[in-house]
């Protein structure tokens, strides 16, 4: 079993620390968040855990650490990044692979150069529904697929989290629950090309020098179409009539049949009026999903490997179309992709 | 030439042709044919046959909307879907808006699976206007840009494109973003001594003026003069509508404004030409209205529509889920606000 520290104790660094009770391939033993705050929470709630005072107490020697998992704000990568992969720990990193594709090269190139393995951990295509969904359609003509996600946050003024500031973040809607939703598409039907891509903030076109917090992205591989369409917050739209509850689907129209999935399962659209009818059920919470990610991790750092199935470039077509869609969405007039 | 050399020729073509079904099941050269071959070669004959889908469309833009419909129903949409264009754009500018919803989805349907992105793109750029028209300027936006993206560069109708992707942005509080694609628009048309192209791109410019930009009314006069574009047939209803807007902002309705934009309505824009009789309804008082068209307040009519026969299509768009709404009746119109209102709605 693979002994592994995490870095970051924030809700992505909890999933993983949850996630990992159901891996029987890695335990994790110790962790470290510069918050004290944040350690006394996962303290009281994981006693086991060692909760060390600097990161690079990670990297004793005498804690035996197979690798680390690091789930941090975007913009602390640059800085943290260099001293790890001179350590020649493996590290399995929270999405988005980074924060812009010359970014992402930079930190591959370095994991490479330092014969360090640079895994990044995504989700959804782990998660038992949509791997049930991705079967299902394996040999289905599929006409569309679309994905929709809303968040559901209320918009705090004057918040200074990270995430509300670019450049920390990076990006906002687009990146972040985008790269989820972009990736979830890539996952079920394959890369695709980009048609169109539309970013707003506060329900109005924005541009480059703004936080987006919705967005709708079209586009197509061959005959089958993707819309993609998040948004962060949730509040009145003059144009819909539900507001934006929180929310996410996937939703696939083959030939013959519609199929609708979630994380909780998978439902085949009753026709005239027809009730849907229940395909999959599942439990709602990340745990398998997450697990099989620390499998994928073990297994790779016990090949030795610099690049994993489920690896830095299985990401690489994600961060590319997430940042072609932000160039498409900011270049009205002169755009082409 | 085998059959699947014949398939290539036919994919290649069909969908820009049309035909008239009863005309080719006469012709003995089908008839003659081996069984196999027989509907690929009598689809290959169509491009011979009267072009119906053309006749429709100059019908159309004549606003001859009967004969127009009675065109298109010479053909049978599964082998011809580009005609449901031309029912989309008749029920459109109709105020048919539900039908032009239905054809909309089965023309993107059909020319997603063909792979004919010039035709898909004309979909998308109508579907734009219809959700514009319906105050639903997000999604206008969003099809307004896929019809951009997927035009090729060069095509003519780019230039038109960024207007359509200008007034989306105008309606979403971008009127600075919005005047810049106008501009694009204007001076591409200038650049090309495209006189249509001028006026059409100066006109929306000046529309700018009910989304709060006071000087835009200033600057398409000062383009204009400086350009020697003049309004004429549809333009000049809707410069004469802003004129309006222009004057009662500053304390009178000129009824000659509404006058002069009804009679520009009057056979090529029926919805407009509606919105016409309401405007002069609501704010002229009977003793001084010229215009006996503008006074019959009736929505434009055409029983076609009502027959809700539509062509199956899946709803990849989820269009059925957005307020969309025929255009039937029009509220008063009693302050320079409620005609901001409206005006705002029409496609400029």
């Amino acid at each position: 079993m693979k002994r592994l520290g995490i870095v970051g104790l924030g809700n992505q660094g909890r999933e993983h620390i949850r996630g990992c009770l159901y891996s029987d391939s890695v335990k994790i033993v110790a962790g470290f968040d510069p918050s004290a705050e944040v350690k006394k929470s996962v303290a009281a709630a994981h006693p086991e855990l060692l909760l060390v005072d600097q990161l690079s107490d990670l990297l004793d020697a005498k804690l035996g650490l197979d690798g680390l998992i690091l789930a941090l704000p975007h913009h602390i990568y640059q800085t943290v990044l260099p001293q790890l992969f001179e350590a020649r720990i493996p590290l399995l990193k929270e999405k988005p692979l980074a924060r812009t594709m010359d970014e992402a090269r930079d930190f591959v190139a370095d994991a490479k150069k330092h014969g360090c393995l640079l895994q990044t951990a995504i989700q959804r295509r782990t998660h038992p529904s949509y791997q049930f969904l991705k079967n299902l359609v394996a040999t289905e003509n599929i006409l569309q697929v679309s994905l929709t996600m809303n968040l559901g946050f209320n918009r705090s003024p004057g918040n200074d989290s990270w995430r509300e500031d670019k450049g920390k973040a990076g990006g906002g809607a687009l990146l972040d629950c985008g790269y989820h939703m972009v990736d979830l598409a890539l996952y079920l039907i394959g890369d695709f090309d980009l048609i169109s891509s539309t970013v707003f903030q506060g329900g109005l076109p924005c541009h480059s020098q703004r936080m987006d917090d919705a967005f709708e992205l079209i586009g197509r591989q061959g005959k089958t179409w993707v819309n993609i369409q998040s948004r962060i917050f949730n509040e009145p739209d003059s144009a819909s009539p539900t507001g934006y509850p929180k929310f996410e689907e996937t939703k696939i129209t083959t030939e013959n049949q519609i199929l609708r999935a979630n994380r909780l399962g998978v439902w085949q659209s009753g026709e005239n009026g027809q009730p849907d009818k229940p395909l999959y059920q599942c439990e709602k919470d990340w745990n398998i999903a997450m697990a099989r990610q620390l499998d994928t991790f073990a297994n790779a750092i016990d090949q030795g490997l610099t690049l994993s199935p489920g690896s830095l470039w299985d990401q690489q077509p994600a961060q590319h179309l997430i940042q072609q869609a932000y160039q498409l969405a900011f270049n009205w007039h002169g755009g082409k992709v | 030439m085998n059959e699947h050399d014949l398939n290539k020729i036919i994919d290649t073509y069909t969908h820009s042709v049309a035909f008239a079904p009863n005309e080719v099941a006469d012709n003995t050269l089908v008839a003659s044919a081996d069984e196999a071959i027989q509907p690929l070669l009598r689809r290959m004959l169509t491009r011979h046959l009267r072009p119906a889908i053309a006749s429709a469309w100059a019908l159309i833009y004549a606003g001859a909307w009967q004969p127009a419909l009675d065109q298109l129903q010479l053909l049978n949409l599964a082998d011809s879907p580009i005609a449901a264009l031309a029912y989309a754009r008749i029920a459109t500018r109709n105020g048919y808006h539900l039908a032009a919803k239905e054809y909309l989805k089965f023309g993107i349907h059909a020319h997603r699976q063909s792979g004919q992105d010039i035709n898909l793109a004309k979909f998308h750029g109508l579907l734009g206007e219809l959700l514009l028209r319906q105050r639903l300027p997000e999604k206008a936006l969003q099809h307004m840009q896929i019809a951009y993206q997927l035009t090729p560069r060069g095509h003519y109708s780019r230039q038109m494109q960024y207007s359509f992707i200008a007034m989306a942005l105008a309606r979403l509080e971008q009127p600075n973003l919005a005047n810049e694609h106008y501009m694009r628009a204007f001076y591409l048309a200038v650049a090309k001594n495209d006189a249509n192209g001028k006026q059409h791109a100066l006109l929306r410019s000046a529309a700018l003026s009910l989304f709060g930009d006071d000087e835009a009314m200033e600057r398409a006069i000062a383009l204009g003069q400086e350009n020697n574009v003049t309004f004429s047939g549809i333009v000049e209803g809707y410069w004469n509508l802003l004129l309006l807007y222009r004057h009662w902002q500053q304390g009178s309705v000129n009824p000659e404004f509404i006058d002069k934009a009804s009679r520009a309505f009057a056979k090529v824009a029926p919805l407009e030409h509606y919105y016409c009789s309401a405007i002069s309804n609501s704010v002229v008082p009977s003793t001084k209205r010229t215009d006996q068209a503008a006074t019959t307040n009736a929505a434009p009519r055409l029983i076609f529509f009502e027959n809700e026969n539509y062509p199956a299509a899946p709803d990849l768009l989820d269009l059925d889920a957005l307020p969309i709404a025929d255009i039937k009746n029009i509220p008063p119109i009693t302050t320079v606000d409620d005609l901001q209102h409206m005006l705002s709605r029409f496609f400029i």
